[in-house]
């Protein structure tokens, strides 16, 4: 009896104390940073109030209030910081904050207004997926102290309206809200007060003072070649193959009597390519007032219609022709791409015009009108800036204007100084972006070689990168 | 009449440019309330009021194919009767089922293409009235009388009889009238059964259209289209799964160049080379293709495009560029 006593007392005794400190830790933790046990699938999401005793994670997700005597195994942040977001209208703060996470880590948020704390409304979000201050230099800048920490955006906030169902709230401009993380860890979540900021309206985005100051620079050059121009009307501009066949084209149509078909492109008015067209559309009617051919445009957009019959009108009427114009030559068709399609096809094979005019921005239309005036036998001269219709109108038409051409054709073909002048400014601009584009690939290619252990530092040779790059 | 012809133009063009620039770096509410305003409004308010000018035109343009019996005109015949469809058609219940009790909904869909008609109606009788030519006078006379018939059907006879009917059984949602176009209604029906197929069929057309392009740019007449149908043939190939099959050069292969090119110029070799290497085949040249030279092209086009749109937007804010205004000097 004493040969197996001893030895379970023994066992019994050895037991204890290591019971004991198996539990230790356990204790310690529940009372130094209480969680919730049983957190919901997405607890960011849970209403702040009213939740039962059975689940009590929906409320304590938002407030951050944990129930005692649970196990603490949420990753805790640091460096936490709450601050009104930059460059914005005042209705949205940032929380920045470190965080070692695992990939399942979620991370919520929640407001305090009134003394009620609502959920900030966010889609359950990973931490993984959240941004970090490096990402966002529109904020930070390029080079922020402490790279690596995490930026959680809120805007808004859910609340639950008179008729009892949850609303989403956008913050208010220059409002004082109090704000709780929240992280969520597998079946257990934690929220961490961050303090109280105020949501400021900013009347300026720095994140775009590149770009305005580029702007600005940019058209100061137009302007003073614009206005050099008048000194000096003699300026050299390149030949435009398209451009210089205008008016061969529009003389054949008007040797074989049949007219001249102009589209605008498929865009409305408010897309500067369509405006660049319409110019066009102004110069080319010229001629054809002159050569006294007849000249159709089938329009997409009515307010495009309006605008070219008022070009053509004027066009018509500087030529010395008001006689000859006609308005139901420029007419609506439909607004439906394919409808107008078929319809400009039609007319295409009905009419047999000598020569057509295909300017503006197209979509998937581009190749069949292209390919049905290629059939007819017309002279074709396209342009447009929609890179993915570029090709299929340099493989059926005579002539292409390829991109910046499209909004050179209307000053080339006027000729006029002041317009050649914008085109030359034109040229100092792309002269200046080459050189940046040279600077930029040796300054990086030059950072990633020295960018070495051991190599120099303290130098940001992507600086041209950095500066020439969009911030958000 | 020269200041509001020519100035006040460049004026409001200036203002609005400059107004739209400075917008675009404030981000308070203010300044997205303005665009909101612009953008939400003006614009459909400008283009409402244009597209009534668009549907005139397009029916004076079809009307006087018909009338003066030009090449296809039968099919302005059907484009004008299919026209009448849709507006009669969108009168029509969106559900002819009758609820019982509640009040009549006060605009429909079809009180609203009522009022379009006779509007239409109106501003065609107007233009009828103040004269032009011969033929254009005729067509727009037509055009009155067509759509002042449709919109007083619609209004005064569809309309009154189905609030008749509605008053009659006391219903609140009859025939005739719908607050919205719903999926079973007889306007949709034709929309999803003759204008989707028709539309499709028109698009699907394209593939033919590319062929036959395509055909044209491959003749390998010169350097350029030669290096076009090579890239074009390889990039083609490499965007379906038989290029990933097309292996030109193994992995193993490859890794036994470069680890003989690290050799030569003493470099130490990578112990991951075997795994950061893979075989080189059709995909992985159609996606360099894509990525690196088509990228690059793409991008210089880009870059000339948006400083053109610089310069033209300079151009129209300072009034140097008018034609679009209807006047070249």
């Amino acid at each position: 009896m004493t040969r197996v006593a001893f030895p379970m007392l023994c066992c019994l005794l050895l037991a204890l104390p290591l019971g004991a400190l198996a539990q230790e830790p356990a204790a310690g933790a529940g009372a130094a940073a209480p969680a919730a046990a049983t957190p919901p699938p997405a607890a960011a999401e849970q209403p702040a109030s009213g939740a039962p005793p059975a689940a009590p994670a929906a409320p304590d997700a938002v407030t951050g209030a944990t129930p005692p005597g649970t196990h603490q195994v949420v990753p805790q942040p640091s460096n936490t910081l709450l601050m009104d977001r930059p460059s914005d209208d005042g209705t949205a703060l940032l929380i920045i904050f470190n965080l070692i996470g695992t990939e399942t880590t979620r991370i919520g948020a929640g407001v305090l207004l009134d003394g009620t704390w609502y959920r900030c409304t966010l889609r359950p979000g990973l931490l993984a997926t959240l941004p970090t201050k490096a990402d966002l230099p529109g904020y930070f800048g390029w080079r922020p102290p402490n790279p690596e920490a995490k930026v959680l955006t809120i805007d808004r906030y859910t609340k639950t309206n008179a008729a009892g169902e949850p609303e989403s709230v956008p913050f208010e401009k220059d409002h004082e809200y109090t704000v709780r993380l929240v992280v969520v860890e597998g079946e257990q979540f934690e929220g961490f007060e961050l303090g109280t900021t105020r949501t400021k309206e900013q009347w300026f985005n720095l994140a775009g003072a590149n770009s305005l100051i580029l702007s600005v620079l940019f058209a100061v050059v137009i302007m003073s070649f614009i206005y050099a121009a008048r000194r000096n009307p003699n300026l050299f501009i390149r030949r435009i193959q398209g451009l210089e066949a205008v008016d061969e084209a529009i003389g054949r149509a008007t040797e074989m009597g049949k007219p001249v078909l102009h589209i605008n492109g498929l865009d409305p008015l408010s897309t500067l390519s369509t405006i660049a067209a319409v110019n066009i559309l102004g110069r080319i009617a010229r001629r054809v007032a002159n050569y006294e051919s007849d000249l159709l445009v089938p329009c997409f957009d009515p307010v495009v219609m309006t605008v070219s019959q008022e070009v053509v009108k004027n066009a018509y009427l500087e030529a010395g022709r008001p006689d000859a114009y006609r308005e139901d030559k420029i007419f609506f068709l439909t607004d439906q791409q394919f409808s107008y399609v078929a319809s400009v096809c039609g007319i295409m094979m009905r009419e047999k015009p000598a020569a057509n005019f295909l300017l503006g921005y197209f979509y998937a239309e581009a190749l069949m009108l292209a390919e049905t005036g290629s059939s007819t036998g017309a002279i074709q001269i396209a342009g447009t800036d929609a890179l993915a219709q570029l090709p299929f109108f340099v493989t059926t038409c005579d002539y292409t204007l390829i991109g910046e051409e499209l909004y050179a054709a209307s000053a080339y073909l006027s000729r006029e100084p002041m317009l050649l002048g914008s085109l030359k400014g034109q040229d100092v601009g792309k002269a200046f972006v080459m050189l940046i584009i040279v600077l930029g690939t040796v300054f990086s290619t030059v950072g990633m070689l020295v960018a070495q252990p051991g190599a120099m530092t303290g130098f940001d040779w992507d600086w041209i990168t950095h500066l020439l790059s969009p911030l958000m | 009449m020269q200041f509001l012809k020519r100035r006040l133009p460049v004026i409001i063009a200036f203002c609005a440019g400059m107004v739209f620039w400075v917008q675009y770096y404030v981000p308070s509410q203010a300044s997205q309330d303005l665009l909101e305003t612009f953008t939400a409004s003006w614009a459909i308010i400008l283009f409402g009021a244009a597209f009534i000018l668009g549907v005139l035109s397009a029916i004076e343009h079809h009307w006087t194919k018909i009338t003066l019996k030009k090449a296809g005109y039968g099919y302005s015949l059907v484009a004008l009767l299919v026209f009448g469809t849709m507006i009669l058609s969108g009168w029509f219940p969106a559900q002819p089922s009758i609820r019982l009790g509640g009040a009549a909904p006060t605009l429909s869909w079809g009180m609203l293409a009522a009022t379009l008609c006779l509007l239409i109606g109106i501003v065609s009788a107007v233009s009828y009235l103040l004269g032009g030519n011969g033929e254009r006078r005729y067509s727009r006379g037509m055009t009155a009388l067509v759509f002042l018939i449709l919109g007083a059907v619609g209004a005064f006879v569809i309309q009154p009889l189905a609030s008749g009917y509605m008053l009659l059984w006391k219903v609140s949602n009859p025939a005739f009238i719908g607050q919205t176009i719903k999926p079973d209604s007889m306007f949709m029906w034709f929309f999803d059964h003759c204008f989707v197929p028709l539309d499709s069929t028109m698009f699907s057309l394209l593939a033919f259209y590319i062929a036959s392009a395509a055909f044209r740019a491959f003749r390998a007449r010169s350097f350029e289209a030669t290096a076009l149908l090579i890239s074009g043939c390889l990039v083609m190939i490499g965007r379906v799964p038989l290029g990933e099959q097309l292996i030109l050069i193994p992995k193993g292969v490859l890794v036994s160049w470069y680890t003989a090119y690290l050799h030569l110029v003493n470099l130490p070799v990578p112990p991951d080379l075997a795994t950061t290497l893979a075989d080189l085949n059709i995909t992985s040249i159609a996606g360099w293709i894509l990525n690196s030279p088509n990228s690059a092209a793409q991008r210089g086009i880009l870059l000339g495009v948006i400083l053109s749109q610089v310069a033209i937007s300079l151009r129209i804010m300072f009034g140097i560029e008018r034609t679009y205004m209807g006047g070249g000097e």
